[in-house]
């Protein structure tokens, strides 16, 4: 994630970082303007790519961004610490876009039954990952449904933990696990299916 | 780590992939593994092709109700009334990115001397020389003083195989070819566990009564810092950010670290000198690390030093990759005292011509 402000990790050794951005919640609680303004320069980009990322639509995505920072504001007195505030964040996030997709009668991809759904199709073969190059991969990845992608982009553009990354999706580490594998798997099918219609 | 029966588990997986260090034992299965490795390398794939798109995320539209105090106090007025009217008041100011300051002080001065500077485009580069750089091809430059030398830096767009594809500032694609031969390395956060007794270290620091305050910490600079005696440099080199009067005076020290302790270490400077240095929890810390090809994230800065081949292909003897974020405030700029930005540097001896030390003299020179 190239954009500025992305880093999560970068505002200073990650303990010290994170007590630095806990107190900014706090001054958000006690309605601080400027530290809700330093949280969004902090983490916003990271936000928007994600919600981006998986609902494809710009102008709903920047809603959906709009609409997180609101409830940060709203709810920075809720925060507990138990999770690090970027993660906190990502997960408003989520809601929030869920709730504007729902709004939007868009289709919505229900966590349950997807992970263990076996597929119809033969295994993926993974080898075609060997052969591909980035640009199919990223535009096969485009292709993919919308919970396989909103999980590779946590797992592997958000700097986040497996374990961050179940938290926000509020699912089990091991079905982040199986996830990931199915949408790798996904991913296999979509570039095989591609290489013989060439 | 999370070992399977026999393999790893798809979090050190996703480790290697994202270029997070793995333990020891992790590592050490990897390296024995065919299966794992194979597994990670297509884990890298899969990542890389999530970044790329990411990495073409624009920014935000202006978000204008940033404060400005006055205008946040319009807007929390309509939060705070539940008016979801939260409309924007002021210009959007995109975060600036910013960097390895300290190392960057220096290593500006190395680049400029290699005449690489102006053909180098981080954003608001500006010629090092007033000759400026000599161009072997488009987008790629000759390292002025290594004659076997060229080089190119920007944004990696794409990595197929052992080829990458890096798009210049100036908007051209240039084709770098990497072999087992190639030095490949990757800044990644760190944290001040990394830093322990016979760390070699760049250090920039700011000075408060008489106490000298770590702001960040390059680690994995060896080469360079070897060299820094070269360079007619006092141990603390004041260094004005920005030249707008923006933050602190900064310094930078640099050497090998002893006395590593909670709040602070010593540096040991090539002259022998020691350094008290103190960290708080706001100090940084960035690692330069070995990394695999496969490693390298499209859409982070990254430098290529090697050698054009007729078809404009750049044979790399090193590639080095910045991770583009925010480590260091203040205005992403760094001007040396009397001088133009990034100049002044003419006539300072450069660092040699070791492709690896073009390349890390360029990755941190660029702003």
């Amino acid at each position: 994630m190239s954009a500025p402000g992305s880093s999560i990790a970068s505002v200073g050794t990650a303990a010290g970082a994170e007590s630095d951005e806990a107190h900014l919640l706090r001054r958000v609680a006690a309605g601080d303007g400027p530290a809700l303004a330093e949280l969004y320069r902090l983490h916003g980009q990271v936000v928007f790519a994600q919600v981006l990322f998986v609902i494809g639509d710009r102008a709903l995505a920047e809603e959906v961004l709009q609409d997180t920072m609101l409830a940060v504001w709203r709810q920075a007195g809720t925060f507990r610490g138990e999770s690090r505030v970027a993660t906190w964040m990502i997960a408003i996030a989520r809601r929030q876009a869920r709730d504007r997709l729902r709004r939007h009668r868009l289709e919505v991809v229900e966590d349950k039954g997807l992970v263990n759904r076996p597929s119809p199709d033969p295994g993926p073969d993974l080898v075609v990952l060997d052969r591909s190059d980035i640009a199919d991969v990223a535009a096969a990845i485009q292709g993919l449904g919308r919970s396989h992608r909103e999980v590779l982009g946590l797992a592997l553009t958000a700097e986040l933990t497996l374990a961050e990354v179940a938290e926000i999706l509020e699912i089990p580490i091991g079905t982040v696990k199986s996830r990931l594998a199915a949408a790798r798997a996904a991913l296999c099918r979509t570039l095989d299916k591609e290489r013989e219609h060439r | 780590m999370n070992l399977g029966p026999t393999h790893l588990d798809i979090e050190d997986l996703l480790m290697e992939a994202n270029g997070v260090p793995l333990g020891e034992e992790a590592k050490a299965h990897l390296a024995a593994c065919p299966a794992c490795r194979s597994d990670a390398d297509r884990w890298a794939i899969v990542a890389s092709g999530v970044r790329q798109l990411v990495a073409a995320t624009p920014a935000p539209a202006p978000a204008s109700w940033l404060p400005d105090d006055s205008a946040f106090g319009h807007s929390v007025k309509h939060v705070n009334s539940d008016q979801h009217d939260w409309r924007p008041t002021r210009t959007w100011r995109r975060p600036r990115r910013a960097y390895l300051a300290g190392a960057a002080a220096v290593l500006v001065i190395a680049a400029g001397s290699y005449g690489l500077a102006a053909g180098f485009g981080g954003p608001g580069t500006q010629p090092a020389t007033s000759a400026g750089p000599r161009t072997v091809s488009a987008g790629v430059t000759a390292v002025s003083g290594c004659s076997a030398l060229d080089a190119t830096s920007g944004t990696l767009e794409q990595v197929n195989g052992t080829n990458l594809v890096i798009k210049t500032s100036d908007g051209q694609s240039v084709t770098v070819a990497t072999s087992a031969s190639t030095k490949t390395s990757r800044e990644v956060i760190g944290s001040l566990d990394d830093i322990g007794d016979g760390t070699q270290v760049v250090v920039e620091s700011t000075e408060s009564n008489g106490t000298i305050v770590a702001q960040s910490v390059g680690v994995g600079m060896a080469s360079i810092i070897a060299k820094l005696k070269q360079l007619p440099i006092p141990p603390v080199l004041p260094v004005k950010v920005g030249g707008t009067g923006i933050g602190p005076q900064l310094g930078l020290v640099s050497g090998t670290v002893a006395d590593a302790g909670a709040g602070g270490f010593t540096v040991v400077e090539p002259n022998g000198a020691r350094v008290p240095v103190t960290t708080t929890t706001l100090t940084t810390v960035t690692l330069l690390t070995a990394a695999n090809v496969s490693n390298l994230k499209t859409g982070e800065f990254t430098v290529a030093v090697g050698t054009s081949g007729t078809s404009g292909t750049l044979g790399a003897e090193s590639v080095e990759q910045e991770a583009i974020s925010p480590k260091v405030l203040p205005n992403g700029r760094l001007r040396l005292p009397g001088t133009g930005q990034g100049g002044g540097t003419a006539g300072l001896p450069n660092l040699g011509c070791s492709a690896q030390t073009v390349a890390t003299a360029t990755l941190f020179s660029v702003d």
